[in-house]
């Protein structure tokens, strides 16, 4: 007879910590060395800076990824490496928004001030949101998007 | 669609794309096929320009030849190092179950072996073992095995082993799901001898076949 019970681990704050810290650390997108993890009674805390948002984003995924996270609370800061002009930044989520077919670029509004990016206007499903924010986030010299696209079908 | 047009867009939407950290990529597109040439930092941002050159419209096929060429003049992890790692991620997951997964790593390419009880779980994990540095290609030979039922981990395991001593078969293209015995074998083989020979079950039918 195989016994095959085991003991549900008991998360303690300083052990997720050390594997939040070595998750990103060994992860070959982001970059470790100005980022700082505190967790506390399961709600894991991260600052500092990245030079992207989907950076920033994919770190809260991979923190809310790890076994006894129960809160991720994203402080991190986005400071874009280029230095991309508002316009330039506007220019290109338009160009890449209208490569997808999903969505209808006229029907879409941009607006970008110091890199946060604000979407409005209509798109047809979820899916297509999705698609242009995703293509705002892609898009280098973005900091933050504020989605406030309204779907509907007519 | 005009080559041309949809090359031009591909390379527009790569250069637009950050996760691909100035890789350099080159576009050929034949008809509506797109192929994707050169060097990508790591597995990842090799998924993302694949990804970018299929939301381009006209494009209906991406054949994804990028090698993942790790940045020189930096250190990076030794072959345990990245299995120690893949390893860690897996146990220290809250949707993956890191016992029934094994990882093994060569030459920076990171094999996975075992069972998932689903199809997602395999991407996932594939997806994980990407993400991890030094990691420069996954292959995925993750079995599904829906209820964890271990007779069908072991008949799935079986049937891994056996392809994969057959040299003819590339594990990378075919899937095997096992469940309460009854297993499906899809993917693609190179030819209809090889899918009736090469495995070790008996094809009842070609394309993707099943057996009890």
């Amino acid at each position: 007879m195989k016994n095959r019970l085991f003991v549900e681990e008991d998360f303690a704050d300083e052990d997720i910590k050390n594997r939040l810290l070595q998750i990103v650390t060994m992860n070959n997108q982001i970059d470790p060395s100005n980022l700082k993890i505190s967790v506390s009674e399961g709600v894991a805390t991260l600052e500092g800076a990245v030079d992207s948002l989907w950076k920033k984003i994919l770190s809260s995924e991979l923190a809310q990824s790890v076994a006894g996270v129960r809160q991720v609370n994203n402080q991190m800061k986005v400071s874009p490496a280029g230095n991309q002009s508002d316009e330039e930044i506007a220019n290109n989520i338009k160009n890449n928004i209208d490569k997808n077919y999903l969505v209808d670029v006229d029907r879409v509004h941009i607006q970008v001030n110091n890199g946060s990016v604000r979407l409005s206007g209509v798109v047809r499903t979820p899916l297509a949101a999705r698609a242009a924010v995703n293509s705002a986030i892609y898009t280098p010299g973005v900091t933050e998007v504020a989605n406030r696209l309204r779907v509907s079908s007519d | 669609m005009n080559e041309d047009l949809i090359r031009k867009n591909v390379k527009n939407q790569l250069a637009r794309d950050d996760r691909l950290g100035g890789a350099d990529i080159h576009v050929e597109v034949h008809g509506d096929t797109v192929l994707l040439k050169g060097v990508a930092p790591n597995h990842n941002a090799r998924l993302a320009a694949e990804a970018d050159a299929e939301a381009i419209p006209g494009v209906t096929h991406v054949k994804n030849q990028l090698e993942v060429v790790l940045p020189p003049g930096e250190d990076h992890p030794s072959d345990l190092e990245i299995e120690n790692n893949i390893k860690n991620i897996f146990r220290w997951h809250n949707r993956l179950d890191g016992k029934t997964i094994n990882a093994m790593v060569e030459d920076g390419e990171a094999t996975l072996k075992g069972s998932v009880d689903s199809y997602w779980k395999k991407m996932l994990a594939e997806e994980l073992a990407g993400s991890v540095k030094g990691t420069v290609r996954v292959v995925n030979k993750l079995a599904v095995v829906p209820g964890h039922d271990a007779m069908d981990e072991v008949v799935a395991g079986d049937i891994i082993d056996a392809l994969e001593r057959n040299r003819i078969v590339d594990m990378r293209s075919i899937h095997i799901k096992v469940e309460a015995g009854y297993v499906i074998i899809s993917g693609a083989v190179p030819r209809l001898a090889y899918a009736a020979g090469g495995l070790p079950v008996r094809p009842l039918y070609a394309g993707s076949r099943r057996h009890r």
